[in-house]
């Protein structure tokens, strides 16, 4: 055990000394809740009370704990795997990077506790060297994947639980936010249409809009007839273009189940939704490969 | 004949040209606008890997001074570290301390590789935990220089690629060098367990 730390260290520095390899990352799925057990060695009675806790764990502290298993990391190392997939669900809030991922890969028998930039500092490499080696690594090597997992939690909980204030009811007001609002008006008009546009079963009446838009402007500024002709035509064009490009955008995410593009108007809802005590999705957290990773 | 629909053939052309400029304008102060973050991010990123490297560097001396006692024998490879440290801190270009921090890595690698021999290090509390620190500070320098090669990447592909390359080259923008692996670092120090 402790000749693996060493290894670990040679492991990674020889990563360090290969600038940045092409590694093959690919995301296990979308987060469902604060444990995702992609690899199925969870009893659910474990999956629905982590859970619980994990949101309570959130409502007073503000810090979010992932928990993933996955079967096998497809040939990629668990560090790289996990910083990659730490920065793709964004764990932990984006202003305060407090989050904490807790990876199993299974197949490869490998666990790595990644803490996102903002926890550095309340759970340093050491600890959780010390979490992974101490407490869930003599737990993995009997099987007891649901007492490593329950274990490693709770140490990660009592260390950074310190750390950060929980979610305030009330937030003083943000007159910046005002002002952006100001220069965002036009933007989210154009947003609103555009997802308007895009939901609509047609993907012409934009053209339509732009004619009578056309119209409506020839009339207010008695343009003469051929100016006015630009204008309806110019806007009908620029209308039809429009609904049609983010109409096809839109279906085509729908079809594929994928994230509609902003500009189609995918809605401006960033998941902080946090009453309840439900899973409200992360929050756009970021970590820079803290932490510390080990084997059983 | 009316004089204002000969005002307005005369005016057609111009107008036309006007608004071709005016359109190769804004895409030109966009582009420049673009050019000009991307630099900065490329730089904040590399003010990252500096501080990772910082942290490497402070924690060095720790680690020797935690092992020294017992590592008697092992003098050049703690000469080889010390002299790594020194051309760290002396290097003043952002290339020159990337090369250093390679000869940082390199005796480091060293030294953990000797470090095999001596099981009595292995069981010491103050070592092991600086094993931790440092094999996350590894960690986090290859993530961060992952990072910097990105956006290195990004911008490299603006600046290179047609109709942009024009502007690029106009305004002063040039390709930045991504970190390349050190020359004989490609192969890990061994070890045998």
């Amino acid at each position: 055990m402790k000749r693996g730390l060493i290894y670990t260290s040679l492991v990674v520095l020889a990563g360090a000394l290969l600038s940045a390899p092409a590694f093959a990352y690919t995301s296990p799925g979308s987060p469902t809740g604060y444990v995702n057990d992609f690899a199925h060695v969870l009893s659910s009675n474990t999956i629905e009370s982590l859970n619980a806790e994990l949101s309570a764990f959130e409502a007073s502290t503000s810090n979010q704990i992932a928990v993933v298993t996955v079967p096998n990391m497809g040939g990629d190392y668990i560090e790289n795997y996990a910083v990659k997939l730490f920065a793709e669900w964004g764990i932990g809030k984006k202003d305060k990077d407090n989050g904490v991922l807790l990876l199993l890969s299974i197949e490869e028998r490998k666990l790595r506790i990644e803490v996102g930039y903002g926890l550095e500092g309340a759970l340093p490499d050491s600890v959780a060297q010390s979490i992974i080696n101490q407490e869930m690594t003599p737990l993995l090597k009997a099987g007891d994947y649901d007492g490593a997992v329950a274990a490693g939690v709770a140490d990660i909980e009592a260390s950074t639980q310190g750390e950060y204030e929980g979610i305030g009811s009330h937030q003083p007001p943000d007159y910046e936010g005002y002002f952006i609002l100001l220069i965002l008006v036009p933007f989210l008009v154009f947003q609103w249409a555009a997802s308007v546009l895009a939901r609509s079963k047609s993907w012409w009446a934009g053209g339509i809009a732009g004619m009578l838009g056309g119209l409506t402007l020839s009339a207010i500024f008695s343009f003469t007839f051929w100016i006015g002709v630009i204008a309806v035509v110019g806007l009908s064009v620029l209308g039809f273009l429009l609904d049609f490009i983010v109409s096809n955008a839109y279906t085509k995410a729908k079809s594929t189940s994928g994230k509609i593009p902003w500009w189609a108007g995918s809605g401006t809802h960033s998941g902080s939704s946090s009453s309840g005590g439900g899973f409200g999705g992360f929050g756009g957290g970021s970590s820079g490969g803290g932490g510390a990773s080990g084997g059983w | 004949m009316e004089p204002t629909s000969s005002w307005r053939a005369w005016l057609t052309w111009p107008i036309i040209i006007v608004v071709i400029l005016v359109l190769a304008a804004v895409y030109a102060g966009g582009k420049y606008n673009s050019l000009v973050k991307s630099n900065e991010a490329i730089d904040a990123q590399w003010a990252q890997v500096e501080s990772q490297y910082q942290r490497r560097f402070d924690l060095i001396p720790n680690l020797v001074n935690s092992v020294k006692g017992i590592m008697k024998q092992e003098q050049t490879v703690f000469t080889a570290i010390a002299d790594a440290r020194t051309h760290y801190a002396d290097a003043a270009t952002p290339d020159a301390k990337a090369a250093a921090a390679g000869e940082v890595e390199t005796s480091l690698g060293r030294l953990l590789a000797v470090m095999e021999n001596y099981p009595e290090l292995k069981s010491a509390d103050t070592v092991q935990s600086l094993m931790a620190e440092l094999a996350g500070t590894e960690n986090r320098i290859s993530v961060e220089r992952m990072r910097y090669n990105e956006l290195v990447r990004d911008y490299n592909v603006s600046v290179k690629s047609f109709p942009g390359s024009l502007l690029a080259g106009m305004f002063g923008f040039n390709p930045r060098t991504m970190f390349e692996a050190q020359a004989g670092a490609e192969t890990p120090p061994t070890v045998n367990l």
